[in-house]
This record gives structure tokens, sequence and C-alpha cells, in this order.
């Protein structure tokens, strides 16, 4: 017998796999821009990049509405409310990653231009070909509760960081430049970072405001246009 | 059973290896072996049939006298058989609250409360008296309530007042233990949520072993969860492990509303 309560959870994962689908597609897309896609092309799936973006976020507000619903009127326990919440703290990350790959593609054709190495270009193309297949493979360990699948990008984040680090010396080695310059170069990559997570932190701030201000008054304010303030 | 809990350091109450048939066809309870935590609110939880109320009613002794019905194995009282008890003494030292609230329709609220005291035929000087009722009515957070009319019928209070009444009348006696059978499936949400506070602060002075068929009050005030299925303990742990990581399959069906 189906109750409210699995129904109203059924349509939470249906939900949540609509979401998840988006943020491939948008990995997708965001392959097709560091694959130099043509100029017309690239209008297209800019386009199509931001109206997606607007729909991951109306899809995690919704989930997260749809969550505390069943919360307050199902009284979930056990793998119903493991299942919930796990679906909970997903869609944030998710809903992250959508951000991440937004301001990936704004930035990249900022910086694209013809001293942009193809070294460079192929490096930024692996990368996101491994980070494409951890999401996804993170996505499918929960749609089909397999283990393997969710080890194996817990594991495979460990040696993507240490290749990160290694590409980044390589490609600025590969430059050619001057060693003072390289020396520079390695600085301002470090400061980058620093200034990256010193934002990030400030992102997490206004998280937690925004959790606040739920906590007092009900009303879910992200991706909402924020208030002037003085 | 899973080997979540298989032992209880300093139990009020141990109950080994104990089985209940109604009928030699027909077994209640079966091999049931758990030890309660004194000074937590332990539930027991399960279908209708599982043999839960059974269970409970055993530890007091109330099949005595049902013809034909089968009991084996023991049941310990801080470390005493309670087969050696007589049930008189076994009442005093465990008090029983049943679904309905039962106060006995002619006495007082006063008299009610001592109602023990009266029907066991022990004389209390009045000064004695009025402290155990007022201690008893105060534990229960009735006696602002109902101070004014102590000499009011049991019955004049409302259902949930009545049920306080009815705990009242079981720490009447100072017991180790209390057993609630559902004590709030009568009752309205606010009746429930007195009886729930209730219970939350009188574990500090008493053991509660407390039946209900309501998994979210289990999850609300016990410490302590037992499932039962079919007359076995099925599973037994901490509250917070049992209501998000249950072990056994069945315990998982049950909290997700698979079988009820």
């Amino acid at each position: 017998m189906t109750t409210n309560k699995d129904l109203a959870i059924q349509k939470i994962e249906k939900e949540f796999e609509k979401l998840s689908n988006l943020i491939l597609e948008q990995l997708r897309l965001l392959q097709k821009i560091l694959n130099k896609e043509e100029d017309a092309g690239r209008k297209k799936i800019m386009q199509k990049l931001v109206s997606n973006e607007d729909l991951i976020d109306k899809f995690e507000v919704q989930l997260d509405e749809k969550i505390v619903k069943v919360i307050v009127l199902h009284h979930p326990f056990a793998t119903d409310l493991r299942r919930l919440f796990a679906i909970y703290h997903m869609t944030i990350n998710l809903e992250r990653v959508g951000d991440l790959v937004v301001k990936i593609t704004n930035t990249y054709l900022e910086i694209e231009d013809s001293t942009m190495q193809d070294e460079s270009a192929s490096t930024l193309q692996n990368m996101l070909k491994i980070t494409s297949k951890m999401v996804n493979r993170a996505l499918l360990s929960f749609i089909n509760n397999d283990e393997e699948f969710a080890t194996w990008t817990i594991n495979k984040d460990m040696e993507f960081d240490e290749l990160n680090r290694k590409l980044l010396k390589k490609n600025i080695k590969s430059a050619g430049l001057p060693k003072e310059s390289q020396q520079v170069l390695n600085n301002l990559v470090d400061l980058r970072s620093i200034i990256s997570s010193l934002e990030r932190i400030g992102d997490h701030a206004t998280n937690i405001a925004e959790s606040s201000i739920y906590s007092m008054t009900g009303t879910i304010i992200r991706h909402q246009n924020p208030k002037t303030e003085n | 059973m899973s080997d979540l809990i298989k032992h209880i350091d300093d139990p009020v109450l141990e109950i080994r290896n104990l089985s209940v048939a109604y009928n030699k066809d027909k077994p209640a309870v079966t091999d049931v072996s758990a030890g309660i935590k004194k000074n937590k609110v332990t539930a027991i939880m399960g279908p209708s049939g599982c043999g839960k109320s059974t269970l409970l009613r055993a530890i007091n002794r109330m099949h005595d006298l049902y013809p034909n019905i089968d009991i084996n194995g023991d049941i310990l009282l801080n470390g005493e058989e309670t087969t050696n008890m007589s049930t008189i003494m076994l009442r005093r030292k465990i008090g029983m609250v049943f679904q309905r609230p039962n106060p006995f329709p002619t006495m007082s609220i006063h008299d009610n409360v001592i109602a023990g005291y009266k029907l066991n035929g022990i004389r209390l000087k009045k000064s004695d008296r009025n402290e155990i009722v007022e201690k008893s009515l105060r534990d229960v957070a009735l006696w602002d309530e109902v101070k004014d009319s102590l000499t009011k019928k049991g019955t004049f209070l409302s259902g949930g007042q009545q049920q306080r009444l009815c705990i009242a009348r079981a720490l009447a006696f100072r017991p180790d233990m209390i057993l609630l059978d559902e004590p709030t499936s009568a009752l309205d949400p606010v009746a429930t949520k007195k009886v729930e506070e209730l219970l939350t602060q009188l574990k500090e002075h008493y053991t509660i072993l407390l039946v209900t068929h309501n998994m979210s009050q289990a999850a609300r005030i016990s410490d302590y969860s037992m499932f039962m299925y079919l007359g076995e303990l099925i599973e037994y742990g901490k509250t917070k492990d049992m209501f998000i990581k249950p072990i056994d399959k069945r315990t998982e069906e049950y909290l997700t509303g698979k079988f009820s």
C-alpha cells in the first residue's frame, strides 16, 4: 500500500533526479564551451546555461520546502528520514555546482584569447571530464543505492586534488617564462586561492544569514534580489 | 534479535527468556530477554498483536488469575524474582497506568491518590495521608489545578487530568518503576503533551516502561526503544539510534510504515 508519505517522498526523489540531470547538462554545456565551440553555437549554449541556472535555483527552493513539509506532516523515520536529509544536503551541493559552472564559464570567456595555450585548454578539459564523472557517479550512487560508486568518487577526490597541484605547476613551467616570473606567477596563484577561499567564507556567511531569516520568518530568501542596505 | 543491546548496566528490571502463551497453540510472547535501565524511559513498540501489552502485563503479574495461561522465564526486580513476591508487594513497587483513565468513580480526588493504601487496609496518619496526596499530585503537576477541589469525585476532572490522577495514584507508593500501556491514546493533543512532559520529568526519580502505538511519541520521550513483532523482541536499542538507523529489516519496515 502506498501512503501519502510514500507518494510525497517519491515526488521529491523524482524532482531531485530532474535537478541532477540539469546539473549534468550544465557540466556537458561547459565541456562544449571549453571545446571552443563556434561563436554561433556558443551563444545558444550560454542562453541554455543561464535558463538552466534559473531552473536549478527554483528546484532547490521547491525541494527544500517539500522536504520540510514531509518532515512536519509525516514524521519520517529510518531510511525515509535518512534519504530526505541526504537529498536536502545533496540539493544544496548541486546548486553550488550549478553556480560554479556559470562562474567558470564567465571567467573562461574573459581569459580565453589567442594567447591561451592549447595545453592549458586541454588540461581544463581533462579536469572537467574527471569532475563531471565524479558528480555523475556520486548521483548514480544515490539513485541506484550503489556504494561502490560513492567510494570511487570519494577516493577520486583525493587523487584529483593532488593531480590539480601538479598540473598547475607544470603549466606555469611550460609557459617558458624566466624563473623569477614563474615564482611571481606561483605566488599569484596562491594569492588567488586565498582570495577565493575568503570569498567562499563570505558566501557561507550569507547562507547562514539566509537560514537565520528562514528560522525567524519561515521565508526562503535564497535566489531573490537582495534588499538594498545603507 | 539484533545484538544492539544485549546487556544493560544497572537494570531495575531484568526479563530473562520470558514466554507467555494464552493457550498452547497461541504464544503471545516468545523468549524475550531484556534489561530495563534505571531512571530512563523505555518504549515498547510494535504492530497490534505483537505481544507488547502482554509483556507489560506479565511484568506486573496481571495474568496470575488467567486460566490456562503458560508463563515461562524469569523477571527480576532489583535482582529479586518477582514470583517470590506477593502481587500486592510487587504492584506497590511497580505501578501501572492504563490506556483509558480509570479513577475510582465513587472516590474523591484525594482518596483516589491513596486508593492503594485504602484498598490494602494500610492505615495512615492524616498528616501522612495529606503529605502523600500533595506530593503525588505535585509530581504529576496536578496539585495547583485540584488543591481546592480534593473532595470532588475523580471523574469530575477532564480526561487528561484523570490520567494524571491515575499516574499520581501509581506514584503514591513511591514505586521503583511505572508501567504505562498507551497512556495517551485516549487524550487530546494538549493533554498528551502534558503527560509526555510529565514522564520526562518523572524519570528523574522513577524508571518508566511505556507501551505505545505512537512512533513519534516513542521518538519524543523515550531513551531506549524495543520493537516487538509476532511475540518476539526484534530489536532493542537507544531510541536515537533505532529511529535513524535500525538494524533489523522488520524494524526498518515498521518505522517507515511498510507494515503496521
